[in-house]
């Protein structure tokens, strides 16, 4: 492999970079969360709709990848195997918010003060903005229900613009199923909002 | 409600439908696929809601790492180590 040149750092391969990384050049680290930090954000948003919790999955994702560095074997490409760590931590994430949601709705009926508040909205928005907004927020709702097989690769491919052959590896299913599961979470998410979508403004 | 989810068609239909929402036939194939859909009700609603749901799917918005990221990243790699 060929010396490693700091100034020439935004032209090398993520796999180069990983290799230099391996060989101890923390510069190539950095250059690689610098390619990926929006898009592993914009990946795992969807699973936390919290940015400090995205965040903090993201970080963690890329403390994995430094500590887990003699792992990554050059066969493999370097986004497929990130991806591979960035879902496992998600899902395990997604879990553990789940159970949480189960626990915290109750509200306590024994307790007399504990009752619902309505609050003056003050952030009064025109039509078409909250239409919009209205249509986003459904969106990022028929996302979120679809079943977690179906989900996971509707965001891969849509979101982050991976191949079908990346999407198998990271998730290890076949390819056909891949594909099969993406035109129906497409479709489904079309049938759940495209009526409600159709009858104010196009996004 | 209608469900997409369940039924799936033998792996060479499933080709079509993802390369036809994905623009990636050619005008020949397209023509003879679109020719099937005119008689095939199931199959042309998902190849068509597909088709639409990919629309819906690329108008999300994209999220960027907050200012800062990499140096609290640093930050936590530097306690860590």
């Amino acid at each position: 492999m060929d010396t490693f040149v700091g100034s020439k750092v935004s032209v090398y391969s993520d796999e180069d970079l990983m290799e230099y990384f391996q060989n101890g050049k923390e510069l190539a680290f950095n250059e690689l969360v610098k390619r990926y930090q929006d898009r592993l954000h914009n990946f795992l948003y969807r699973y936390t709709h919290d940015h400090h919790d995205c965040e903090d999955l993201v970080q963690e994702t890329f403390l994995r990848v430094h500590k887990s560095k003699a792992s990554y074997e050059r066969i493999a490409k370097f986004s497929t195997w990130m991806y591979t760590i960035a879902l496992n931590l998600a899902k395990s994430l997604y879990k553990k918010k789940q159970r949480m949601y189960k626990i915290s709705i109750h509200k306590d009926p024994n307790d007399s003060e504990d009752r619902e508040m309505l609050i003056e909205d003050t952030n009064i928005l025109p039509d078409e903005i909250l239409h919009q907004k209205l249509s986003l927020e459904k969106l990022e709702k028929a996302l979120m229900s679809l079943p977690d097989e179906f989900r996971e690769v509707v965001m891969l491919r849509d979101l982050q613009q991976m191949t079908y052959e990346e999407i198998s590896e990271i998730t290890g299913t076949p390819m056909g199923t891949v594909k099969s599961r993406i035109n129906r979470g497409r479709a489904q998410i079309h049938h759940l909002i495209g009526k409600y979508v159709e009858l104010g403004t196009s996004f | 409600m209608k469900n997409f989810l369940d039924k799936e068609y033998h792996p060479v239909i499933e080709d079509y439908i993802t390369n036809y929402v994905d623009d990636n036939l050619d005008m020949v194939e397209r023509d003879a696929f679109e020719e099937v859909l005119v008689y095939e009700d199931e199959l042309r609603e998902l190849a068509f809601s597909a088709k639409e749901g990919l629309k819906l799917l690329q108008s999300l918005h994209t999220l960027k790492a907050a200012d800062g990221f990499q140096e609290r990243l640093n930050k936590r790699l530097a306690e860590k180590n």
